[in-house]
């Protein structure tokens, strides 16, 4: 009696959890098809009313039309150039700063913990000015450094942060039994931390891929040469001053710029499961 | 008895210091990258903000001392100050919550044995990805009370939709849909703090007999807190400078339902020319903010389990 | 053999280089400048096309100039904090687009070009397109820049609706009153089906400002004027027309929504169409219904088809490396160079006299020549909310807001919205010393 109630729960456990899954891509991927489908709208039916989900006469002209309106080919050359270098120092840099404030502490350790969320909180149109003057000292303006030359150094609190946090779920005596056995700090942070939070190396790979992917706040303030500009900059070139968008264009595009982050994540998602392995061997 | 115990003590605190030492040598070394960044690239850009705040610098870098007139401004004068503040207060209240509790659900149901484990998180980090001017604009298009699909779809079921970005009293919910909708990080990370628990602890739970929503409740939620807590702090900072939505879908109407902070500190810097006053802005949501990350920093030792 | 070709080669070789050189000290002679010339623009769509191709223009010009030309996307926040940046620190280009609008916010950097003017004895006057130059001057005389291009307003509508719906067409002629009469005579369906006599258009609070002869401010620049009776009749027809009739969708998100949709769908009989949207929304509508345009109605007091300018131009940067290349190149821009007016008027009113009247005038959007811009060109004023004045033209916003969409009367709105936009005004002014 118990046990097959036990079996009912769970069987409709189940199905809530398909149910809940089904509804949440429901809402996730609707405004994506509508943008597909915007995209291999003629101009005509882009704007009928009643909408047509599935177009009528679809055409590939946003696509081929659209790549041509800026020069799309460099500004995805560029937009792989600092999406990676900026992406590699990221996870290097954030991890390695990210031990260091799980692991040691100093007097000053909790102050600047502090000061590092402290960094994220002022917003970044007030520090421009000042940040762009000293980029200018540096003779930056006009380069890809502004971009990258961050990412090398800390790569942003909100990565350092969740090395942080991930570093200090681990427990102390895994590493102080490294420590024993006469491994130094930086062979506990390559050979026990590092692999113990694979996981989180590759949350931050993608998200840090991703944010410079589609950045374009501060490529925008600080390339001039528009053989320089990035894709999302370019992006921007469908919409004009006075709010008229060319949709279909900027929806075909946009889309063929998202592709590539979309496959590395679709690939990358299957190697989170790897944590559970290591985390169960780990205990 | 009593000499012997302060001479061990002696004895333990130089041991103690010796390692401290060592510790604080560490922690500089490791992380000196970012000192090193904040020391050369951030913190000069911060301090000289912090001056403008008390001078009248206009867009054009001219301006003088004029102390706390910039406060006193903002506190009698500006008509919109308390109004921008309340929004993004609003706007934080409603977002913070429902986004750590979405993530962290479908974090939880992305994180077990399940079919197209792979499509269903690619689907739910796609809108993330796909966030962006376009996305935003798209989005306005949805909300259009005349001709949006939202409200197309909600007539299909006999649901009269509103007015999702004209009625001053949806306007700021709607721009909270849209952002919920885009909290694909905070579902990966969610999802990689679950992973890591080990599954031991779910195994030997289930020997004692423990269902699934208590292994959630008394496992997974507790294990999670480190996490929770990360998208807690970095949510709400990112939630206080609220801006790209507004801006594109609303110019922060109607009738200011949502003008922000951040909204109102970059038109009075850059479109109102009032960089000081802009500054002033900026260092009012600053801390603000500050002083709820110090909160939850603090109440973290209460609630935050990080040892396994 | 070989010896002698070598010798060939040679000395054609050097009578090609010494011809080339010899061509561009001609050419550089003409001009005088020489050197390196950077230039930013902004701009999307055909916007940056027509800038880049009127910059290719003068490039084919001035071979003897190194020519360095970027066109920024109009992220409208971005391009604002880039340029303040940009001026602070001094890497601005030589020559940068700039607005009317941006008037008296950066004039600092703006090099007053007034001596260039007068040392090349240059009539401006009957070198412009008349109406151009007025945003241009400051108050104080000061000249900050040279025009580019201004673009106004014709109403265009959709002739298969005004049939079914048994109105006849408008005509240049009409009144506010006309077109406050036809207005209910639209409303029709609901959901999908439901028609509108005009859309929302970002541009329709300045023409409730003016429709009933109001007028934003005094010439003079002392007082502002959003509290006469005048501004107060035209708010009241706007909210009438949205509010009670449902003539026109209240909808914010028309910001950000296509607003033509409506227009394009067939579903709003009317569009304020911008001369800056017209090539693009003839497109669009291609051959789905028929349609034409007319002035937008009069102003019954003064008699004055009403209408708005938005414009923009090249300002030269007064820390500029290169200011007779500069000074050259917003000459011919202006009115200097014949072809960079050509490609300019694809996208708007060229500030060249001659090829804005005998040229871009003939030209068709759809049913629509462009001389009918021309012709509201005459009787309009430029957008009063720019630059400096933008913070009262926010409350200026706010005031419509609460008319249209908070269903504040307008007299209480006015009360309260008048004395904050006088403020914001005497602020702006105080800032600009």
């Amino acid at each position: 009696m118990h046990a097959r109630r036990a079996i009912v729960f769970r069987r409709m456990g189940r199905v809530a959890v398909y149910l809940i899954l089904i509804a949440a891509t429901l809402v996730c991927i609707f405004p994506f098809l509508w943008m597909v489908s915007t995209a291999f709208k003629t101009m005509a039916e882009v704007y009928r009313i009643p909408p047509t989900f599935i177009p009528r006469k679809p055409t590939l002209e946003n696509f081929s039309k659209g790549w041509g309106y800026a020069d799309f080919t460099t500004f995805t050359k560029n937009t792989i150039f600092v999406a990676l270098t900026a992406t590699l120092g990221t996870v290097l840099s954030s991890s390695f700063v990210g031990y260091g404030f799980a692991r040691f502490r100093s007097r000053l350790s909790g102050l600047l913990e502090t000061v590092l969320l402290g960094t994220m909180i002022l917003p970044v149109q007030i520090t421009l000015i000042p940040q762009y003057l000293l980029f200018h000292k540096l003779g930056w303006i006009d380069t890809y450094w502004p971009l990258i030359v961050p990412s090398w150094l800390g790569g942003g609190a909100f990565n350092i942060f969740l090395f942080i946090q991930f570093f200090k779920t681990l427990p102390k005596e895994l590493d102080e039994a490294a420590t024993i056995d006469g491994a130094s700090s930086f062979q506990v942070y390559t050979q026990i931390m590092l692999p113990t939070v694979r996981p989180v190396l590759l949350a931050v790979t993608v998200m840090s891929l991703v944010y410079h992917w589609r950045d374009f706040f501060l490529p925008l303030v600080y390339l001039n040469s528009m053989n320089k500009y990035t894709i999302s900059i370019g992006l921007q070139f469908f919409q004009s001053a006075y709010g008229n968008v060319r949709i279909g264009m900027m929806m075909a595009v946009s889309l063929l710029a998202l592709l590539p982050v979309l496959v590395i994540f679709a690939f990358a998602q299957r190697y989170f499961i790897q944590g559970i392995k290591l985390s169960g061997l780990k205990s | 008895m009593n000499a012997l115990g302060t001479a061990s003590r002696k004895q333990g605190g130089r041991r103690y210091s010796a390692k401290a030492r060592r510790d604080a040598l560490n922690f500089y070394i490791y992380t000196s990258p970012w000192l090193f960044g904040f020391l050369v690239l951030t913190l000069y850009p911060i301090v000289s903000s912090f001056w403008l705040m008390f001078t009248d610098t206009t867009l054009a870098g001219t301006g003088k001392f004029v102390g706390l007139a910039n406060w006193v401004y903002a506190f009698r004068t500006d008509p919109l100050f308390f109004t921008v503040f309340k929004n993004t207060i609003k706007y934080v209240l409603m977002y913070v919550p429902s986004c750590l509790v979405i993530s962290f659900v479908l974090a939880l149901l992305l994180s077990r044995n399940i079919k197209f484990l792979g499509f269903f998180r690619t689907v739910f980090y796609l809108p993330y990805v796909t966030a962006g001017v376009a996305v935003t604009i798209l989005w306005g298009w949805l909300y259009n009370a005349e001709v949006g699909l939202i409200n197309y779809v909600l007539s299909l079921v006999g649901i009269d939709g509103p007015n999702w970005l004209g009625d001053p009293k949806y306007a700021m919910i709607s721009i909270v849909i849209l952002s919920l909708w885009t909290i694909g990080n905070n579902i990966i990370i969610m999802l990689a703090g679950i992973q890591d628990i080990p599954s031991s602890y779910y195994e030997s739970a289930r020997i004692d007999g423990a269902n699934e929503l208590q292994c959630v409740f008394h496992i997974t939620l507790p294990l999670s807190t480190p996490t929770i807590y990360f998208n807690l702090v970095v949510t709400t900072i990112g939630a206080f400078q609220i801006f790209d939505q507004p801006y594109i879908l609303t110019g922060g109407g109607p009738m200011n339902a949502t003008y922000t902070v951040a909204m109102h500190m970059f038109r009075n810097a850059f479109e109102y020319g009032k960089m000081g006053y802009g500054a002033a802005i900026a260092w009012g949501l600053f801390i603000i903010a500050m002083a709820l990350t110090v909160l939850i920093q603090w109440s973290s030792k209460r609630w935050v389990f990080y040892d396994h | 053999m070989g010896g002698k070709k070598l010798t060939v080669a040679l000395v054609v070789g050097m009578l090609v280089v010494s011809l080339v050189a010899s061509f561009s000290v001609v050419a550089g002679a003409s001009s005088g400048v020489s050197g390196k010339l950077t230039i930013w623009s902004w701009g999307a769509g055909a916007e940056k096309e027509a800038r880049e191709k009127a910059v290719e223009a003068f490039m084919k010009a001035h071979p003897e100039l190194q020519i360095e030309h970027s066109v920024i996307p109009t992220a409208d926040s971005v391009w604002d904090q880039k340029q303040a940046a940009a001026y602070s620190a001094g890497t601005a280009a030589d020559v940068m687009q700039m607005s009317p609008d941006y008037y008296g916010l950066l004039s600092k950097y703006y090099e007053d070009l007034r001596p260039y003017v007068e040392r090349d004895g240059i009539n401006l006057e009957e070198l412009i397109t008349p109406g151009f130059l007025g945003g241009y001057y400051r108050p104080d005389g000061k000249l900050e820049a040279m025009p580019l291009l201004a673009n106004c307003f014709v109403f265009a509508y959709n002739k298969e609706l005004f049939d079914r719906f048994g109105v006849a067409y408008p005509t240049d002629d009409w009144t506010w009153e006309d077109f406050a009469e036809m207005a209910p005579k639209f409303v029709s369906g609901s959901g999908f089906n439901r028609t509108y006599f005009m859309v929302n258009h970002w541009v329709m609070p300045n023409f409730a400002l003016i429709c009933k002869g109001g007028i934003p401010y005094t010439p003079d620049f002392s007082t502002t004027m959003v509290h006469t009776e005048e501004v107060a009749a035209g708010l009241e027809l706007f909210s009438y027309l949205i509010n009670e009739v449902g003539a026109i969708p209240s909808d914010v998100a028309a910001r950000s929504m296509p607003a033509e949709q409506l227009f394009i769908a067939g579903r709003a009989a009317i569009y304020p169409m911008g001369g800056f949207e017209i090539a693009a929304l003839a497109e669009e509508i291609g051959d789905a219904f028929e349609w034409d345009a007319v002035l937008p109605p009069k102003i019954s007091a003064t008699g004055q088809n009403s209408n708005i300018t938005y414009a923009t131009g090249y300002a030269m940067y007064n820390g500029a490396k290169n200011k007779e290349a500069a000074w050259l190149f917003l000459k011919e821009v202006a009115f200097g160079n014949e072809e960079m007016a050509k490609a300019t008027a694809r996208v708007g009113m060229p500030a060249n006299r001659k090829i804005a009247e005998e040229y871009w005038a003939n030209l068709y959007n759809g049913p629509v020549p462009n001389r009918k811009y021309l012709e509201g060109m005459a009787t309009s004023r430029l957008n009063p909310w720019g630059g400096a004045l933008a913070a009262a033209g926010d409350f200026w916003g706010q005031l419509w807001e609460a008319v249209t969409i908070g269903g504040v009367p307008v007299k209480e709105a006015q009360a309260q919205y008048a004395p904050l936009i006088q403020k914001a005004f005497l602020e702006a002014f105080e800032a600009l010393d």
